[in-house]
């Protein structure tokens, strides 16, 4: 069972807001997630990243694959 | 109740980070969101995902749905791929090709760059009622009333 660290997508419409979650590659895209482990929000100037670190890196080590956004956002708060 | 108290100890360690900012304009000239978070891979990310707010109901439901995966729940293209039962290479060329009719929508319409301008425009409005609440400075109505024109002018 694979599981992966994704970007997915809240807020209003035009004002995007993004939550880091963990959740199961084959769950469908309805909404459901293991666990919530922080959140990206771009309408800040600058964008605010807020990632809970511990949980991220258990995650990681525990081999988690993060997508290509999500490692971006880890590279940017010191994580990866 | 200890998972609970665990929980709360989890998140009240969680660490605030933020980059440096540098203002910047980008293809067709579209100004869209202030921020620029270093990274023009995940400023593309957020700024299509912001474009498909404003015209996503143009495209055809194929295109939709995919583009929803992509950018909206940050599905890989393979895993879109496999879902669908077609080609990986086929699902990147339709999220490309769904981005660039965005961008061409933006190009004719400039709804989103419109929008961020009006948006910038009423928050310096507010900050500056703000002010003149605060210092009963009424030289700063001018700007205000200059503001207002300009938004006007816009609609």
């Amino acid at each position: 069972m694979a599981v992966k660290i994704r970007l997915k997508r809240m807020g209003q419409k035009k004002a995007p807001f993004y939550r880091i979650v963990v959740s199961d590659s084959r769950s469908p895209r309805n909404g459901r997630f293991i666990e919530e482990i922080g959140t990206y929000d771009p309408t800040q100037n600058p964008s605010a990243f807020n990632v809970n670190e511990e949980a991220a890196k258990k995650w990681l080590s525990t081999g988690a694959q993060p997508t290509d956004t999500v490692s971006k956002i880890f590279k940017h708060a010191g994580i990866l | 109740m200890l998972i609970l108290y665990n929980f709360i100890l989890d998140n009240l360690i969680k660490i605030r980070y933020t980059t440096t900012c540098k203002a910047k304009t980008f293809t067709g000239g579209v100004y869209m969101l202030r921020e620029d978070s270093g990274d023009t891979k995940l400023d593309e990310f957020v700024r299509l995902s912001v474009l498909y707010d404003f015209y996503g109901e143009l495209l055809n439901d194929r295109k939709k749905q995919i583009f929803e995966d992509y950018f909206l729940n940050d599905f890989s293209l393979s895993e879109i791929a496999n879902e669908l039962g077609i080609s990986r290479q086929g699902v990147h060329d339709i999220v490309k090709r769904t981005s660039k009719e965005l961008w061409d929508y933006e190009e004719r319409l400039s709804l989103v760059k419109k929008f961020t301008e009006v948006k910038e425009k009423v928050g310096n409005i507010k900050k500056y009622c703000n002010e003149v609440k605060k210092s009963l400075d009424f030289t700063k109505i001018q700007a205000i009333e200059t503001l207002a024109d300009d938004i006007l002018k816009e609609l």
